[in-house]
């Protein structure tokens, strides 16, 4: 299962690169730079839904007590950081040519770097915090504070005034993409979708090794 | 036990190599097919680094950047399972000492 993943992760992805450097017809108006589009909003995804695991996991690890949603919970936050550094950087890279400055401070900018923010905060909280269930409590009320934030940033181009053009993706989408551009965003978007879950499933059963190594170190220290 | 026997993940480096290859192959042909080659240097110094075709740096660098922060986590996550198979091995030494004792 997991190499099947892989292997349709990493031909998707191929695709992906080929379709976005190759196949997809440049738009008129922002020519080349647009391409980053392919590589951006993908990221953005993926942010917002890695805040969602990480709360969806942390109410169910609240709720259950069992520890492999809080691996779930701590392996997606750790992505999220990856992805949510990766959202700011790739749009500012693309805000330069297109609107002249590296950054601005737009509201889809501004709740993205909360979340950016939040990312942090719960893993330093998970860092610093009491080793054990108490500090994964603490945890947990971070990620649900991140999960707030995700709507915040994916309604921000409606409810407030912003240079981010129409949302290309999810219930409210109003995409202006011709056929091949959407073709190729939807590809783009699996493909990263897909990555993130292998991702996602290889931090998992990394972090549940490192759970019970600390269990044995913990068995260890109490017998001596 | 159980951990020790999830140890036989390994994130397959070998696989890594060919798609950054192959990656990279697809970004020199895309540069050859959008014609960007032949129209000179990427970042004109004239008013044309205004031209809508002449951004293609910023593409490089998104791209680039993306796919170093993916390889440079997927290199974090290789590095931590060899530190846990360290210290399994280590406590693997440890437990035979104690029975022996």
């Amino acid at each position: 299962m997991r190499t099947a993943l892989f292997t349709i992760t990493t031909i998707l992805m191929l695709s992906t690169i080929y379709m976005i450097f190759i196949w997809v017809p440049t738009e008129h108006n922002l020519g080349v730079s647009q391409r980053i589009f392919y590589f951006h909003v993908p990221l953005a995804w993926i942010g917002m839904v890695s805040i969602i695991v990480v709360g969806v996991a942390s109410v169910a690890h609240l709720v259950s007590g069992n520890n492999k949603w809080d691996a779930l919970a701590y392996s997606s936050a750790e992505l999220g950081v990856i992805f949510a550094t990766l959202i700011l950087v790739t749009g500012a890279i693309w805000a330069k040519p297109v609107w002249g400055v590296w950054w601005s401070w737009d509201p889809k900018l501004t709740t993205t770097l909360i979340l950016w923010f939040i990312y942090i905060g719960y893993l330093m909280v998970r860092a610093y915090s009491p080793s054990g269930s108490q500090g994964r409590r603490y945890a947990s009320v971070v990620a649900l504070l991140g999960a707030i934030d995700a709507p915040l940033i994916y309604l921000a181009s409606i409810w407030w005034r912003t240079a981010h053009p129409d949302l290309n993706i999810g219930p409210l989408a109003e995409s202006s993409l011709d056929s091949d551009m959407l073709l190729t965003f939807v590809v783009a978007l699996i493909a990263f979708t897909l990555f993130y879950v292998y991702l996602l499933w290889e931090r998992v059963r990394i972090r549940r090794v490192e759970d019970t190594l600390d269990e044995v170190y913990q068995y260890a220290s109490v017998s001596n | 036990m159980r951990f020790i026997n999830m140890l036989q993940y390994r994130i397959n480096k070998f696989v890594i190599a060919p798609f950054v290859f192959a990656a990279f192959f697809f970004l020199c042909k895309g540069l050859v097919g959008m014609d960007l080659m032949a129209a000179g240097p990427l970042a004109p110094s004239s008013s044309e680094a205004d031209g809508p075709q002449d951004n293609l740096k910023f593409l490089f660098a998104v791209f680039f950047i993306t796919w170093i922060a993916f390889f440079a986590y997927i290199f974090f996550l290789s590095k931590r399972l060899s530190e846990m198979k360290r210290e399994i091995e280590e406590l693997r030494k440890s437990m035979v000492v104690s029975s022996q004792e």
